[in-house]
């Protein structure tokens, strides 16, 4: 067992620790080369695009190759109600044939009519334990979707799915090393006092370490409270 | 080195605790590091395995991160009382959802 931990075993253990394995920026790339490829795929589809929700059907990121994809979403969002918000919350896909007959959304079917959208498939991006977004094509023709299509959009989202899933916020980086200077601030503050315990005590590091994690447990207080509440005592002791 | 039968209880109880709360190896071994502990991440995980001794003031400051992670927990949440529901719903009535039956 090593005394202190090397530096780089370190940043590469605490990487793997924190789950940390993509930032937005890599994979907003990949995201828009892959709204892209959707739309050549899936016929006659006019935009293509994919939303990230929180819980609670905020959106939190999207990536479209459309302006009438983005418009058509952020009607979604504003009404609360639309085949994508369906998707996310029931976790299968939802299509819509024709937006002028659509009943099940209403206040969404009556503000689209100003788009230049018919049909709307959106199928759901599914991690193993959540639904995180959707992806969605829409169309000017009404009826440009099957069932078939419904199948092709839910293959295509599956390693979408995988992409935003293990997706880590832009500042995750610097979110992280700040975790990683209060974890050594602790350990250091700790330390000090263990070898403060130590000198006063004539006791050895194992059983100096002991003595302050039955304080913390007895108090019900981190350990480095503990210790940083120590030395606060040490100093005021001093002369 | 033998693994002692108090060792043993320790740590079986230890991942008990960590599976109860959902907390991970690598979380537990962050905390554990941020509190003084020697042990690398996967000494910790061979720990938790059975398959690696460690001494008792390792296994404490585990047992402890352990204890830490355990406290900052959010509580359950708790169900709520029907007239502070009826007070609420007077001043915001909701829009999109669907209707309650009637409560009367």
């Amino acid at each position: 067992m090593a005394q202190v931990p090397l530096a780089d075993e370190l940043s590469a253990v605490f990487t793997r620790a924190a789950g940390l394995l993509l930032t937005e920026d890599i994979a907003g790339d990949a995201l828009s080369r892959l709204a892209e490829a959707v739309r050549e795929v899936m016929p006659d589809t006019v935009g293509a695009g994919m939303s990230l929700f929180e819980a609670g059907g905020r959106t939190t990121s999207t990536a479209s190759t459309r302006r009438v994809v983005q418009e058509a979403d952020r009607l979604q969002y504003d009404l609360g109600e639309g085949p994508c918000l369906t998707a996310w919350a029931q976790g299968s896909p939802v299509r819509v044939d024709d937006v002028r007959r659509e009943t099940r959304w209403p206040l969404w079917a009556t503000a689209m009519g100003g788009l230049p959208v018919r049909a709307c498939l959106s199928a759901p991006l599914l991690t193993p334990d959540r639904v995180i977004g959707t992806m969605k094509v829409y169309s000017s023709k009404p009826s440009a979707y099957t069932a078939d299509s419904e199948q092709l959009l839910v293959r295509l989202a599956a390693p979408a799915a995988v992409i935003l899933g293990n997706l880590q916020p832009r500042d995750a980086a610097a979110r992280l090393s700040e975790e990683f200077r209060d974890a050594l601030r602790r350990r250091d503050v700790i330390n000090t006092a263990k070898g403060m315990l130590m000198a006063d005590l004539g006791v050895g590091s194992e059983e100096a370490m002991i003595i302050l994690i039955v304080a913390a447990d007895g108090a019900r207080k981190p350990l480095h409270t503990v210790a940083a509440e120590f030395l606060g005592e040490h100093v005021d002791d001093a002369p | 080195m033998p693994i002692e039968p108090r060792e043993d209880e320790q740590r079986t109880r230890a991942g008990t605790a960590c599976r109860r709360a959902g907390l991970t190896c690598g979380q537990v071994w962050f905390r554990y590091f941020g509190n003084g502990g020697k042990a690398g991440s996967f000494e910790v995980d061979a720990y938790f395995n059975g398959s690696l001794s460690l001494p008792p003031a390792e296994r404490d400051l585990i047992a402890h991160a352990i204890n830490e992670l355990i406290d900052e927990l959010p509580p359950l949440p708790r169900a709520p009382y029907s007239q502070r529901l009826q007070d609420r719903r007077a001043r915001q009535p909701r829009v999109t959802d669907t209707p309650d039956p009637p409560t009367d």
